[in-house]
């Protein structure tokens, strides 16, 4: 009765096989990551230090400040109040396609609109809001994602206890969102600090002396500041590119690790 | 379609001499609803009236149109974009349809699904949210509540304990007699249950029934079910759907007596169809 088959045998075979394809794949996703930290750690771990850190550029991710409230709010307009018709379906595919657009096209728009149109010049105000416009699409797909996730049958259950809409989204819908929403904004503070093209044009320079005294003064970007320093300035001792990349990954990584942390903690607390 | 479904079941059997059926206050007047959902019609020229302090049993097979016309009740139409109705429902006496405040409407009306809808957070904060939504904050008071809701509910025993691990965990059955909690947290007026029996063992059942027939005295409950036995032991008068239409409305205990004026109501309480 429980003798092996030949069916049972190649099923086994087979299932082994896709485990091991599987298993292949993901470490190739992970190998990348390690060849880059160790040479990053090994070439330009020399030349870290305290004073090199408080010397190097810092990025303000003053970009999310302005996208995150603009996005989630048009995300919960979308996925809680608009009706289903023609006019909202085009805007979810205008947000769709935004998302795909390069981030070079950003940049230009932001040195249209921004610098020259809104009269902002080449500031921090002019690159964050760039910045915003450009992450402002994926902060919407994500949140409206994670809002349509929460089942219909608890929507509908708090609206027959009569509450009004931005009751059930406040007491029941967004409590169950918030962690596939941040998933979001996590995703979209890396991209805006390692972000080059739509800072380069907009409110970035390669070096200032000064810490930005408003926002309308240029900052150092560390992606930009990276950029120039390996392909555009002859005779900079070796490490120092390294040493850049290596802030530069690891305030990405901290950031992170701190969102990811702060998700496992509201998951946790996920009802269902 | 119209001429099938009766107005007044009266004829059939008085309820008493002394208590005529027009004097006893109406909770709810239906007056030639039609439902569609697209080109499909639903439920096609009812009328019907539900009275105060009565256990109105709706029965019927599958599509009957038997949860369409909960769902117009409590102008659950307004989240399915495809549901059209016309007609003249009354409830208290008020037009529901030109009703703007549904909320109110909404919150005077509870509701239970076949499935239980446990939502995601704790027992306690289940039985909780109406009263929330109501404006009440003061922790005794939600705590009276609570324990009271969950008593009628049949509920208290089990999750005493427990109020504060999550609704979502219960078993079914239980998670039933929460949904059944909360909508008592409401403090409704009609309490409308749609065959709320599926998930639930059958000891349940019979406490839940139990429990429908105390709450009768203070409030009115529509019963849709599929077990006509059920609406025998439970309902004071009985509404047959089918296929869209109201066939046939009259004392429960009449129509199982035989006293019926179509012979299809006949065929579907003997079990010969549906």
């Amino acid at each position: 009765m429980f003798t092996e088959t030949a069916l049972n045998a190649s099923n086994k075979k087979v299932q082994r096989l896709f485990r091991i394809l599987f298993m292949l794949m993901t470490g190739l996703l992970i190998l990348p990551v390690l060849i880059i930290l160790t040479m990053l750690v090994y070439k330009g771990g020399s030349v870290l230090s305290i004073d090199f850190l408080f010397t190097s550029p810092t990025d303000g991710n003053v970009a999310l400040l302005i996208s995150v409230p603009i996005g989630v709010a048009a995300a919960i307009y979308l996925s809680e109040y608009a009706a289903d018709n023609w006019f909202t379906r085009i805007i979810n595919l205008a947000i769709i396609n935004l998302a795909g657009v390069p981030s070079i096209v950003h940049a230009l728009f932001g040195v249209g609109a921004f610098v020259i149109f809104f009269r902002f010049g080449t500031s921090i105000l002019a690159a964050s809001l760039t910045l915003a416009i450009m992450t402002l699409p994926v902060v919407i797909v994500a949140t409206r994602e994670s809002l349509q996730a929460v089942p219909m049958a608890f929507r509908e259950a708090c609206w027959n206890m009569g509450a009004t809409r931005w009751q059930t989204i406040r007491r029941v819908v967004l409590p169950n969102a918030i962690s596939g929403i941040l998933t979001g904004i996590i995703l979209e503070v890396s991209r805006t600090t390692g972000e080059t093209a739509p800072i380069m044009f907009t409110g970035a320079v390669f070096f200032t002396p000064f810490l930005p005294q408003g926002i309308f003064d240029q900052t150092m970007a560390l992606s930009l500041h990276l950029f120039v320093v390996a392909t555009q300035v002859p005779g900079v001792p070796e490490n120092l590119p390294f040493g850049v990349a290596l802030v530069l990954i690891g305030m990405v990584l901290l950031m992170n690790s701190l969102s990811i942390a702060f998700r496992m903690y509201l998951r946790a607390r996920k009802k269902w | 379609m119209v001429t099938t479904a009766s107005t007044d079941s009266s004829s059939g059997k008085q309820p008493g001499a002394s208590t005529p059926a027009n004097a006893v206050p109406r909770i709810l007047e239906v007056n030639n609803l039609n439902i569609r959902y697209g080109d499909h019609v639903a439920l096609g020229g009812v009328s019907l009236e539900v009275r105060q302090h009565e256990i109105f049993g709706v029965i019927g097979p599958a599509n009957a149109g038997k949860t369409s016309f909960l769902k117009v009740l409590n102008r659950m139409d307004m989240f399915n974009p495809a549901m059209r109705w016309e007609g003249d429902i009354r409830f208290n006496g008020r037009e529901i349809r030109r009703l703007k405040n549904v909320y109110a409407l909404r919150s005077r009306i509870g509701v239970v699904f076949p499935l239980p809808v446990g939502l995601p957070m704790t027992v306690y904060n289940n039985v909780a949210l109406a009263p929330r939504l109501r404006g009440i904050n003061d922790k005794a008071e939600l705590d009276v509540i609570v324990e009271r809701c969950l008593a009628r509910a049949a509920l208290w025993d089990e999750v005493k304990d427990r109020l504060d691990s999550l609704g979502s965990l219960l078993s079914g059955g239980q998670q039933q007699r929460l949904t059944i909690a909360r909508a008592l947290s409401q403090n409704p007026e009609l309490l409308m249950l749609d065959e709320f029996s599926i998930a639930v063992d059958p000891v349940t059942t019979m406490r839940i029934e139990d429990v429908l027939k105390e709450l009768k005295k203070e409030m009115t409950i529509i019963l849709v079910t599929n077990l006509v036995q059920q609406a025998r032991r439970l309902a004071d008068r009985t509404a047959f759907f089918l296929d869209g239409q109201c066939v046939e409305i009259g004392e429960t205990e009449g129509l199982f007596t035989g006293q019926v004026k179509d012979p299809r109501t006949r065929d579907y309480l003997e079990g010969r169809f549906g």
